[in-house]
């Protein structure tokens, strides 16, 4: 479990790696992760504001309906995805001698944009404007939440 | 302080129409009704007795609490004691039940003083002095006027006598009182009722009669008899009201107004002659339950004229009458409203407005409000968690439910079903008759396009989205006290926004 942080340390987490390979190959990670972030961040509260002005209310029961473009934060797993395979890719690119599976890493590095993307999205969609006032209080489960534990 | 006195059958029906104005807020602050009918059990006034108890009813629970200067139901009713009832509006009668011209002239009795009761003969046919009159004088105002001059002896007895005391108590204040009487002039009642108890009041009226404003709507013939409904040739049928007859029974009271009028005997102020070129036909009956009109936009003309009146008495003086715009066809547009005082635009939008609520009560809020899921998850309706359940509240207590539940009759039951039948004449064009529905309900699809003329390509299915949008934007200041009150100020607020936001760019 430990190795899903291998990622995140400063110094190469096996014997026998580069330092220097090692920090390039972090740098390149970083740089995947936040630009895969913060665009399918954009892109996701993009689709959030285009869907959630198509939502109408037709009837007493729409009100009550699932918030549909709360799905698009879904959109989140992509960065993760993609990440994972971009570290395992150049791992086993510039360290192919090393022995231990790269693949905790790729998880650890995964989870991380995932959450990140995530985050930034519903940052975004808590923006003043980009949620329709009918609708404020659907994408605030969370707060919704502490609201009610706070009760 | 106002009084209206509505006479007859079409005095009930523009105190129907006026109700609804002092529904929608345009009303003044306080109104004195007194209903002057012999035939009590004429469907027309069981409409309004009911319309009167729910709006005393409405007002109770919503004329405080909706604050704001919105003038929901703002209008208080003071209803006068009739016959020692003093709950509901009661007609008052100047005759007895089952009583005849003849009892109440005591023409049997005039063999014993120095009048001969041949003269009663000079006036009066057989049939009328026995025709019993517990159903109204039919279309014979001579009769009506025969009885209605017995007031006079009945100023002691209720309701003149309250009436006569909060008279004085009013003319004793600088602003005076204000007496608005309202009928039609070719029937029996209220072209009988008019010009006694104006004379009446003006004769109480002893110290500051300055004070005293009197105002009339005369209603000139604006519906008849569909031929078909007036084939009957029973002793009723035959003394009953004719519409042949109508326009000759106006033409006598005009003549007897400008009789009164050259020797400086009119007790009116002022007199607005209210009329339509097309009358409406209608089914015959000769009183009791079976006379239920429709609502004719010539009681809302009549209706439109008394609160001008009370608004500012002395604006209009002298007789008032109103003709549509030139044209081919006569018709009555917004424009066509004759609004001497009142602002024509604030008198559109604030029916307008009124129609809105009742819309999205009836179609959207009050269903929503009862949906199973609200108390679950209030927070899915922003201005509900906003306004009411964050706070503690909630519009499904017993008493808010009764309110909300009172107000959904009221639309269903009075106000949409009056609009729809007053728009059944096709030269009213005032608002979209194609929204409205018989059931009392407005097309929802059509809540962007309630004024006239229907646009039927933009019916809309999402509308009511834009007026729900428009709830949750209205600013948290504005609103009422709490309770059923708050949520109808709420609606009516939204309306203004969705008024603004989708009539005035459409120029409508």
């Amino acid at each position: 479990m430990s190795n899903l942080l291998d990622f995140f340390r400063n110094i190469p987490p096996f014997p026998g790696m580069n330092l220097v390979d090692w920090q390039a190959f972090r740098g390149e990670i970083w740089a995947w992760l936040i630009g895969l972030c913060l665009i399918t961040a954009v892109a996701i509260v993009g689709l959030f504001v285009w869907h959630s002005r198509k939502v109408k209310i037709r009837v007493p029961q729409d009100p009550f309906l699932p918030f549909r473009p709360l799905r698009w934060l879904w959109l989140a797993a992509v960065p993760a995805v993609l990440v994972a395979i971009v570290y395992l890719a150049r791992f086993l690119a510039l360290f192919p001698l090393v022995s231990p599976s790269p693949a905790a890493g790729a998880v650890g590095t995964a989870l991380v944009a995932g959450f990140a993307t995530y985050a930034l999205a519903q940052l975004g969609i808590w923006i003043p404007g980009i949620t329709p006032a009918k609708f404020r209080y659907h994408p605030r489960w969370l707060w919704w939440l502490f609201q009610r534990k706070g009760a | 302080m106002n009084t209206l006195i509505c006479a007859g059958g079409s005095g009930t029906r523009v105190l129907e129409a006026l109700l609804h104005l002092c529904a929608a807020g345009l009303g003044p602050p306080s109104l004195r009704l007194l209903w002057v009918d012999p035939d009590a059990a004429n469907g027309n006034g069981d409409r309004v007795s009911a319309l009167v108890a729910r709006y005393i009813d409405l007002h109770g629970r919503f004329a405080r609490q909706v604050g704001d200067g919105l003038g929901l139901f703002r209008t208080k009713l003071d209803l006068f004691e009739v016959g020692g009832q003093s709950e509901g509006l009661k007609p008052w009668s100047p005759i007895q039940k089952g009583e005849r011209l003849r009892e109440l002239l005591n023409v049997d009795l005039l063999g014993s003083t120095p009048t001969s009761p041949d003269l009663v003969k000079l006036f009066f046919t057989p049939e009328e002095l026995d025709m019993d009159l517990s159903q109204g004088f039919r279309g014979h105002p001579s009769l009506g006027s025969a009885a209605m001059s017995r007031v006079t002896f009945q100023k002691e007895a209720q309701p003149w006598r309250q009436l006569i005391e909060k008279l004085r108590n009013d003319l004793a204040q600088d602003e005076g009182a204000r007496v608005f009487l309202t009928g039609s002039v070719f029937g029996g009642t209220g072209a009988a009722a008019f010009y006694p108890l104006a004379r009446f009041l003006r004769e109480e009226a002893t110290v500051n009669g300055n004070r005293l404003k009197i105002g009339v709507s005369a209603l000139a013939p604006y519906f008849r008899f569909a031929a078909s409904t007036t084939r009957n040739s029973s002793s009723g049928a035959r003394q009953a009201a004719r519409a042949e007859n109508f326009p000759l029974a106006t033409l006598g009271t005009v003549d007897f107004y400008r009789h009164l009028e050259t020797h400086q005997r009119l007790p009116f102020d002022v007199v607005h002659w209210v009329g339509a070129d097309a009358p409406a036909d209608v089914n015959f009956a000769a009183g009791g339950p079976e006379q239920r009109n429709p609502s004719h936009f010539v009681e809302l003309i009549a209706a439109t004229a008394a609160l001008e009146f009370f608004h500012q008495p002395s604006a209009l003086v002298g007789s008032c009458y109103s003709a549509s715009g030139d044209g081919e066809q006569a018709v009555l547009e917004w424009r066509d409203l004759p609004l001497a005082n009142l602002d024509r635009g604030r008198v559109r939008d604030t029916l307008l407005r009124f129609l809105l609520v009742g819309a999205a009560h009836v179609g959207f809020c009050q269903p929503l409000l009862l949906h199973p899921d609200l108390p679950r998850r209030p927070y899915c309706v922003p201005w509900y968690w906003e306004r009411f359940a964050s706070k503690g509240e909630s519009l499904l207590t017993e008493e808010n439910q009764r309110a909300l539940q009172g107000l959904e009759e009221y639309f269903r039951g009075f106000h949409v079903p009056w609009w729809e039948q007053l728009h059944r004449h096709d030269t009213v064009r005032l608002l979209n008759r194609a929204a409205l529905t018989e059931q009392g309900e407005v097309r929802l699809d059509r809540l962007a396009n309630l004024l006239w003329p229907d646009r039927s390509g933009e019916a809309d299915p999402e509308a009511i989205d834009a007026f729900y949008s428009a709830m949750v934007e209205v600013p948290g200041n504005l609103g009422g006290e709490g309770g059923a009150g708050a949520y109808l100020a709420l609606l009516a607020h939204a309306a203004d926004r969705y008024i603004a936001s989708h009539y005035r760019k459409t120029g409508a």
